[in-house]
Order: structure tokens, then sequence, then C-alpha cells
């Protein structure tokens, strides 16, 4: 942005902020739009959920931080809006007011570069998802009645249950391990904390790479979060390559993943709180009971459903997300419709419907 | 016997494709058929036969003659016998002849009838008493034997377009009255004995001429040619239609290519194409990720004056690069964040070195002070330029990360794996890519590769290809010119994975000249439709 356009862009955003004009559809209209502005919306949509109305970034719409859209979620409760930068290089503030007038100011980490979406948990909590790069994402939990930030960390692309109670992500640094986390955010950042790295003994870090509960791979017997059981899934090459599917009640989630050259669906049924609920949160200080902790069930497609390593016009292929079309619940069954290669003539596409019988536990 | 007279004969020249496909037809007729009804009239029954005589006269080159009617004066009085272009109720002369593109060609013909004899005895004022007549029913036929030119004058019909027909009145050349004409009669009589003027006896032919008519034609031949895929890569093409002016059609397109699990077959649609040159914009979201190598296709071309579509095939065209079309990519930037660009205050962050002693590696570790915006940001990009003007580089990119060749090393509070919170860094001499050239801002790419064990193999980007160092990309917003050229330098490990995608078809880093320490001012490219050069 050239000097004389953030000059505007100052005066527009003083102008905004004195008219309370937070119904405005676009925070940022510092510059003119380009053509490759204009050829590139960043769009926004409002959905509805009970009494919330719910307005955040269209999923997929890329990341044009410089053209930041109004997010927000109003309900009955609480109406929590993305307020419009103060300086092009201030961090971005949530606006908190609850039902009863009171209004909060919460800043958020400066890194947040574009606000995708706040959603409100059945707790009180706001979920703030962000854009850091284009690549990483962040993850803002933010406490409504205490009117702070409790959590933060980066991850790959999160989806959240229709419930706003759990969020399912792909754990990475792409360069030593990759596995997928569940994040519940009816716990605290130190129960969602899976995992230490070795030279913090006294487990004091709430560090990026060890939160959240590993769901995939892991044993189907683990129950610690110790190094060694983490360690073990270290070498193994994994990719999603499918969207994340959660069924309307938040109860499981699908998704497909390539390792060693074979696709499976895995299915991870999420944790009831009963244990939790009879013998209180705090008894024991351990929250990690049989049912504190999402079950993996997995279904491998193998011999004839295997549609990776086929023969293609070009040659061998691989196993990638170009083998997986689409998934979807249908009742109690996964369809899902996946691609083989054919050497000769159209991809081979075989439509195929996965009871959940058929899925089966976690090697232990 | 005379009737009522009406005119009733339609006399016609055109042209008409043969039915090899190849030649055309120059055609001349004289006849009792109604073209419009397809029934004969009257007159079909009133004269014995109608004849017509027709050549063609081509822009360039010697005229053309028929056997039909070969007559150089284009006179049907002398059309062999058993010729087509006499009889009853229509005489047509075909003259067949392989048309050249470009060259026009005028059919000139000439129209008549052929009188039936009436009974004997039948008087018409006739010279001769016992001579015969001849029957015109319609009263084509006029003449006025005193005049020092008898005959009236045969009108001439010149048209432009390649069917001229007329429906001839019998005021034209006759009277409109049925009459017997008279094969003997006497131009000049003597004024003494009334006998003829010797050498003034009139012999008549059953024979009458209508008119002369012209029709022309130019043969523009139909076809749909590709003529040029040199910026295909920008989804253009053009074609060249060739047909008569006038002519519209649609215009399907068929290209073939090949990817990683099939063939793919692209069959754009184009409505409503006229002639000439024509410059195609192929939809870019109907495209299929392939190799395009081929290309067919077909024009249903309808021609001026026709209701039905005539399909000429589109020869096959074999593109003279290959178009290798990745669909809609998204690109993010990576930069080379500077300290002195960040804000905010320090923290704690470690250079790490590694000594060998006694055949052991040892990972040194030195704590230092940095800017806690360029820590996030070098680790996040994998380089950074700190305020000594150091390059440092993400421990975990070089192989130095705490869970890589340095794991138990780590001090306190010294991270070597996360996806942003790293804080550990190697100083190294040059920013360089995997393909071991420097980088060049706003120009190098990273290609996307799936990190296996000290190895990241580059993935095939949206099931087409794996892109090769020093690969060229072309990138188009969608406006269907280049926006940008860029090329692969490196390797992006975090671009194979699908939730990076933002819904594209596969995801490039870019690497950018920007120096600063947040996505937000280096911000990201966007989405653009990218294939490999054409031209």
């Amino acid at each position: 942005m050239n000097s004389q356009a953030r000059f505007f862009a100052h005066k527009m955003i003083g102008k905004m902020i004195g008219l309370g004009a937070f119904s405005l559809q676009m925070l940022l209209i510092a510059a003119p739009l380009t053509a490759q502005d204009r050829s590139q919306p960043i769009n926004s949509e409002i959905r509805h959920t009970g009494t919330a109305e719910i307005r955040s970034v269209t999923k997929d719409s890329g990341f044009f931080p410089d053209r930041q859209p109004v997010v927000y979620w109003h309900d009955e409760d609480w109406k929590i809006d993305l307020l419009p930068l103060s300086t092009p290089d201030a961090a971005y503030e949530l606006s908190i007011t609850s039902s009863d007038g009171k209004m909060r100011i919460v800043k958020l980490p400066e890194d947040y570069s574009q606000i995708n979406s706040i959603s409100k948990t059945t707790n009180d909590k706001a979920i703030v998802i962000a854009d850091i790069n284009g690549k990483i994402t962040a993850f803002g939990l933010v406490d409504l009645i205490a009117g702070k930030l409790i959590d933060n960390f980066a991850m790959s692309p999160p989806s959240v249950s229709p419930n706003q109670r759990f969020i399912l992500y792909v754990n990475t640094d792409y360069y030593d391990y990759y596995n997928y986390r569940l994040y519940d955010t009816s716990k605290t950042p130190k129960e969602n904390t899976c995992g230490y790295r070795l030279n913090d003994p006294e487990h004091k870090a709430l560090d990026e790479s060890y939160r959240g509960i590993q769901v995939y791979p892991r044993k189907g017997d683990q129950v610690s979060c110790s190094d060694e059981a983490l360690k073990a899934f270290e070498d193994e090459n994994h990719n999603l390559v499918s969207n994340v599917i959660w069924t309307s009640d938040s109860s499981k989630v699908v998704f497909a993943d390539v390792k060693s050259g074979v696709v499976s669906l895995i299915l991870v049924i999420m944790p009831h709180d009963d244990h939790d609920k009879d013998h209180g949160r705090d008894k024991d200080g351990n929250h990690n009971g049989d049912h504190d902790r999402p079950r993996t069930l997995i279904y491998s497609f193998v011999g004839t459903e295997n549609v990776c390593g086929a023969v293609g016009p070009l040659g061998p292929t691989g196993c990638d997300n170009n083998n997986v079309k689409s998934i979807a619940w249908n009742g109690d069954s996964v369809n899902v419709t996946l691609v083989q290669a054919n050497p000769t003539g159209p991809a081979i596409v075989k439509s195929l419907t996965i009871p959940i019988a058929k899925f089966v536990p976690l090697a232990k | 016997m005379p009737e009522t007279a009406n005119a009733q004969i339609w006399i016609t020249s055109g042209f008409k494709a043969a039915s090899d496909g190849v030649s055309e037809i120059a055609y001349c007729s004289t006849s009792a058929i109604n073209p419009a009804t397809g029934q004969a009239s009257p007159a079909a029954a009133d004269y014995e036969d109608f004849a017509s005589a027709c050549s063609v006269t081509p822009s360039t080159g010697a005229v053309i003659f028929s056997a039909e009617c070969p007559s150089p004066s284009n006179s049907p009085y002398r059309n062999p016998s058993g010729s087509p272009a006499k009889g009853n109720p229509t005489g047509e002369c075909d003259i067949s002849f392989a048309p050249q593109p470009g060259v026009t060609y005028t059919v000139n013909s000439e129209h008549g009838i052929w009188f039936y004899l009436d009974p004997a005895g039948t008087q018409c004022g006739q010279y001769i008493p016992d001579g015969v007549c001849f029957s015109d029913p319609l009263g084509y036929y006029s003449a006025n034997p005193f005049a020092a030119d008898p005959w009236p004058i045969m009108p001439t019909y010149s048209s432009t377009q390649p069917l001229f027909t007329l429906d001839e009145p019998c005021s034209t050349m006759g009277n409109c009255t049925p009459q017997g004409i008279p094969v003997y009669y006497c131009a000049e009589k003597s004024t003494i004995f009334d006998l003829c003027q010797s050498g003034y006896v009139v012999f008549e032919v059953p024979f009458w001429f209508l008119a002369k008519t012209s029709a022309q034609w130019t043969y523009s031949p139909v076809s749909a040619i590709i003529t040029d895929t040199s910026d295909i890569m920008n989804g253009n093409a053009t074609v060249n239609l060739s047909a008569p002016g006038g002519t519209t059609g649609d215009l399907t397109l068929s290209f073939t290519g090949t990817n990683t699990n099939g063939i793919e077959i692209y069959v754009p649609l184009f409505s409503e194409l006229s002639t000439g040159s024509q410059n195609l914009e192929l939809p870019f979201d109907g495209v299929p990720p392939a190799v395009y190598t081929i290309a067919d296709g077909s024009w249903d071309a309808v021609l001026p004056g026709t209701s039905t579509a005539q399909t000429v095939n589109v020869p096959d065209y074999t593109l003279p690069t290959p178009w290798t079309y990745f669909r809609k990519i998204f690109y993010t930037q990576y930069n080379v964040p500077h300290e002195s660009a960040c804000s905010g205050g320090d923290k704690d962050a470690w250079i790490v070195s590694t000594s060998v002693a006694n055949g052991k590696t040892t990972c040194n570790f030195m704590k230092t002070k940095l800017n806690s915006q360029f820590v996030a940001a070098t680790w996040m990009n994998g380089t950074g330029v700190d305020l000594d003007g150091d390059t440092l580089k993400n421990a975990a990119a070089v192989n130095l990360g705490d869970m890589q060749s340095c794991v138990g090393q780590y001090p306190h509070d010294a991270i070597g794996h996360s996806k942003a919170e790293g804080n550990t860094f190697e100083i190294v001499n040059a920013v360089t890519g995997s393909c071991n050239t420097t980088l060049i801002a706003d120009q190098s790419l990273a290609r996307p590769c799936k990190q296996v064990g000290k190895q990241c193999p580059v993935t095939v980007l949206s099931g087409v290809q794996a892109l090769s160092c020093g690969d060229q990309l072309n990138l188009d917003l969608g406006n269907y010119a280049t926006a940008y050229t860029r090329s692969v330098d490196d390797l992006c490990p975090a671009c194979s994975d699908s939730s990076t995608f933002h819904g594209a078809d596969g995801h490039i880093d870019a690497f950018s000249s920007n120096t600063s320490c947040t996505g937000r001012a280096v911000k990201s490219l966007g989405f653009f439709y990218t294939s490999y050069p054409t031209n």
C-alpha cells in the first residue's frame, strides 16, 4: 500500500469507528480494488444457527488480508464483533458485548493476519480461526466472561464440529511429524495437551505441537501422552486427502488419510465425558480416562477396493487427494467416491458405502 | 387447343452441390413445374418440350460447357437429341465442374419451348392454304412478320445470387393470346397477284425463345480449422471458419489429454460463430487438469437461405507444444523477513551449529535475543536476516531440529520442531532453494513436496505431473492473459497438504521480495489458472 493509500485508510477507519459502522462489508477499504482484486473476491457469508447470526469468510476464499471482510457472531447472549484495525500494522481486536450490555475488548495475537470466523461454544467461549500467512492457520480460544484469550496456537486449517465443541486438525511441522489431533473446547488448554518436549521434563510448556489429543495415528490402547507413545509414529508418512466431515450431531467425524500408498477412512467417535460427570473433573486430576478420550476406528481400501498405485496413461500413479473424490455421511454409513487410474481411458470412479460396523479399532 | 393464358413456365439459372461432395453443378432449366409446390402447371400439356442451354464462365479460366447443352451460344434450340436439357415437364442442362476456392462462376442460360403441331386442317392465317400450324395455347409467341425485325427482343435477367428463378409471364415475349402459329407465312406480298414476293416466304420452326438468365456463385468451401494454439496457456485458441458469407453455426472443439489417472477430453462449445478467423476463449473452469496434445471438433454451419446445419469436421490438430494445464492453483507467498522490518520486543532464541569430534557430531547452541516477530516469521518462512546481517535458517529445515540429528541435545526452552513456535536457527551463507540456485525475488516458486524422512519427494500437482527445477509456469487470473511467468526453484513441504489448497487444485509458494515480518504485509498472490507456457 502506498503512503497515500495508507493515509486514506486511516481516515476511513477513523470515520468508520466514529460512526460505529460495524455493518460495513469490508473492514479494510483502504485502496481502490485492482483488476486482480476484483477477479479474486474474498467472500463472506451469513448463516443462522439457533438464535445466532454468524458472518464469516467463505471457505476456500483464499488469503487476502488487506480485504478483511466483516466477521461476527451474534446471538441472544453475546455479540462478538471483529473491530476494524486502528492502524494497518495493529493487532485485531474483538468487541464482546454480553446480553446485559457489558462490553469488553480482547486483543488478538499480532500474527492473526486474516480473521476467518468467530464461533461460540456452549460454555461461553469464542473460537477464533485466523490465517497467519495462507499456509498456517491460527486457533484462538477466548473466555467471553473473563474477556481474555485463554489459548492460541498454530495448526493446519481446522474443522470445527457443528456444536462448536471439538476441533479436528492436522498437527505437523511438515518435517518430522504428521498426525491428527482433537481439541475439546470444554477442557482447559492444559487438559488439551498430550505430550511434551524432551527438554521440558517438568511438563510446564504448553507446546503447540502437543496440543490436542492425538487421534491418528496412535495405538488402539494408548492412554498416555508419553513421548515414546507419540514417537512410535514419527516415521509414518501420512497425508490428509479429503475434507473432514462431521455428523450433524457432532458425535462423529470422518476423513481420508493416505499412508504408504493406501487410502483409509479414519472415523473418530467423540468422547462422552461420562467419566468426568460421574466422578468430578478435578477429583483425581486425570481426565484421560476411557470415556474422556475419543475413539478412533479405521477402514482401509485394500484388495479390490485399492485405488492407489495403478498404472495410468503417464505411468504408475501414487496415492493422494486425486484418488478421493468425495466423502459424505449416509446414516450409519459413509459414502465415499474413489478414483483409480486407467491407462487407456477415463479414470475409473468407484462409489462405495462403508457401514460403521466395518470400521475396526486401531491396532494395539 | 388454346386455353386461358397464364404465366406457367419457370426459368432458372443456378448452382447446386454434386452428390460426390466435391464437385459443383451449374444448371439451367425451363420447366412447367412450380418450384413452390412441386406440381406441374397446365403448360406441361400445352407444350411439347421445355429446353435450356447454358455454360459457365469462371472469373479465371475458360468457359465450361456440358455435353447436355453444348451450344457455344447457349441456344437450347441446338440441344442434342435425347438430352435432358430438352424435356417435359422440365428441360435441364447440368454442368459439373470442380470449383476452385475464391473463384466466381457465372452460369449464362437461355430458355425456350417446343410447340406441338395443330391437327391437320387447323386454320391459323397461314399463307399456304393447306399449310400446318403450331399450337401456342398460352400465347407465349408473338411476331410481326411485316416489320424489319419480326421478332421481339428476348429479355435478359442477371443475378449475382447463386440461384435465379423466374415465373416468366407470357407477356414477356408473347401476346398472351391462345393462338396457332403458321409454319409458313409471307413477310411481304406482291401487290398485284396477292402472291408472296419472291424470297419473302418465311419458314417457322416449332421452337420459341423465352429469356436469357444468369446467376453467380463464389466458391467458399465450408470448413473449420484450428490454426493457432500458441497462447492456449491463457485459454486462447484460433479457429478459421470458411463458408459463404452470412453462414453461422455452433462450433464444438474436443481437446484430448492425459493426466495421472486417465484420459481426459475437454469439449467446449461456442455458439453461433460466423465465418472468418475466430479467437476463442476456452472456459477455464471446465478444463480438467491434463496434458493436452491433440484437438478436433465439428462446426454445424447453417448457410444463408438454409435451415438445416451442414456439419463439417474440424481436422485433427496436433498442438505444436502440448498444453499442460494444472487448473486453478492457490499461490501463497514466502519471503526472507528482515529483523530490521519487525516490530515488538525481543525474546530468547538459539543459534545451532555442529562440530565433529572423535567421529561424533555434536550440536552446539548459543542463546541470543531476537525480535519476537522476527523469530516467528523466520521460523515459518524458513529463512530470515537478523540485525547483524546474518542469514538464519529454520533448524528443522536443515535437519538440526530437536526431533532430528540434534535430538536430546536441545537446551531448555529451545524449540526445534513446531509449525510456528520454533526458535532455533542455523546461520547460512546464502538463500538458496532446493534446486541449488539462488532464489530470485518475485520470480522463484516453491513446488509442493511431501516430507518422507529426510527427503521431500516432489508431489504431483493437480493430478497432472510433478514440477521440476527450472520449470516455467504461466499464471492467468482468468482474463485470458499472462499475469505472471514464474520459475520453479524451491520445494514447499507445506504445499502438498490439500488443507492448504483453499479449494483450488493445488498449492504453490511464491518467493516474494517483501522483507516484512507479517503475513498480513506479505499477503498472497492469489488464485491463478496455471499452465506451462506454450510459446
